[in-house]
């Protein structure tokens, strides 16, 4: 009796696990065609801009030929994708850049930033980490300046980026994006815009009141948390330490105001966190180009009311 | 000339016993007894050089219901350096030795010629 349960056992087992493996490879069959299509599309980006299409189409033409075979198709994809490096190597168009020259051929200041800001995880959740890390690496370069003084400093910077044309480390920033090369997403389609806007934000002195309207309710920063976006941010929060010192009836008293509208901004800094995908933040960058400015500081370090403090 | 690879030899070699002919990329592969994924870079070294030049192949996508393949062929001035190309590499491998490769054959001078 029971050799029969035992019997009948392994033949419900064995029945069982040949469904099983039918519907696993029906699965990944139906998968397989998406897959491949998404690897050679991988492969193909990591060409230069002007031979991703044609090799995206060769290997999708010859990938189809393999359409009978999916499972040797998605291989076949697989191995695209392992030798494109080789074959961007073969082509003219940029050098192919290892993964420390890409940070070092960079502009340097954001080089050194991307390094620096690593190195510094934070510490603290909230938007007090970025305040915390800023002065910690601008410790690095100014050990024996006051906080007081750096906080100026980085105050001061931001006041000269608000009127420039446009801030070096932006550009750097979408350069690096374009570099990508094209497709239709929110954040192309954001950058395309904001090049289109440049030459009338350039053209109006004074506040960009624009701003706000031009870039939703929002106030400037964009939902998709793109480069153009964080630009006009950033003159956005610069605007009120521009006005600040152009007038200098609206000069608060500095520091201890300072520190406070400080605190503020770098509360909406907070947000490039997301940006710039975790640790590495747009403060940093600020931070590590402060020192050259530090030299032509005029402003007293400290008011009346900190010296009795 | 460019640098000679096992790879690129054997494309040329495969190539060269019907040097009008055009080729797609996975025919190339099965011929010259290489793997999908290497031909590639060797497809596009051979290129730069100007021993092959490559054309889309000519045909309506929505009428053949499939997309159009790139289709690779010798340049029919280059073919004698392409041969040159060849035999040097024949030479430059010591046949008393294993070959690199499993689908590597040299072969005899009397036949690459």
């Amino acid at each position: 009796m029971s050799g029969l349960i035992l019997a009948i056992g392994t033949f419900a087992l064995g029945l069982g696990w040949v469904i099983f493996q039918a519907l696993i490879a029906d699965e990944l069959s139906g998968w397989a065609p998406y897959a491949t299509r998404a690897l050679i599309g991988i492969a193909s980006r990591r060409l230069p801009a002007q031979c991703r299409d044609r090799y995206r189409e060769e290997w999708l033409a010859e990938a189809e030929q393999l359409g009978d075979r999916p499972l040797t198709a998605f291989g076949y994809a697989l191995r695209v994708l392992a030798r494109a490096a080789s074959v961007r190597a073969q082509l003219p168009g940029e050098p192919r850049r290892r993964w420390f020259q890409k940070r070092t051929v960079e502009i340097p200041a954001l080089a050194t930033t991307d390094l620096i800001a690593d190195a510094l995880p934070p510490r603290r959740s909230g938007p007090l980490v970025e305040w915390y890390d800023v002065e910690q690496v601008m410790r690095l370069h100014q050990p024996d300046e006051t906080t007081e003084r750096l906080m100026q400093a980085q105050a001061r910077f931001a006041a000269l980026v608000a009127p420039a044309p446009l801030s070096p480390a932006f550009v750097a920033l979408k350069e690096r994006r374009l570099r990508r090369g094209p497709s239709d997403t929110a954040s192309d389609r954001a950058e395309t815009a904001s090049r289109e806007y440049e030459p009338f934000f350039a053209s109006r002195p004074g506040p960009r009141q624009d701003l706000p309207r031009r870039n939703g309710p929002a106030g400037g920063v964009d939902p998709e948390w793109t480069i153009a976006p964080l630009t006009r941010a950033e003159r956005r929060i610069a605007e009120p330490y521009r006005q600040a010192l152009e007038d200098p009836a609206n000069c608060p008293p500095w520091p201890t105001a300072a520190r406070e509208a400080f605190r503020a901004a770098l509360d909406s800094y907070d947000q490039r966190r997301r940006f710039r995908s975790g640790r590495r933040t747009v403060v940093c960058a600020h931070a590590v180009r402060l020192p050259a400015f530090l030299g032509s500081w005029d402003m007293p370090s400290t008011t009346a009311e900190d010296e009795a403090a | 000339m460019a640098r000679m690879t096992i790879q690129r030899a054997l494309i040329l070699r495969a190539m060269l016993e019907t040097p009008l002919e055009d080729w797609y990329g996975l025919e190339l592969a099965e011929t010259a007894g290489l793997k999908t994924g290497t031909i590639y870079p060797a497809l596009a070294a051979l290129e730069q050089t100007g021993l092959l030049t490559s054309t889309w192949e000519e045909i309506d996508p929505a009428h053949e219901g499939r997309p159009r393949r790139r289709f690779y062929r010798l340049v029919p001035e280059r073919v004698a350096d392409a041969r040159s190309y060849v035999d040097q590499f024949d030479v430059a491998l010591n046949p008393t030795r294993a070959p690199a490769r499993g689908s590597l054959r040299v072969l005899p001078r009397s036949q690459t010629a």
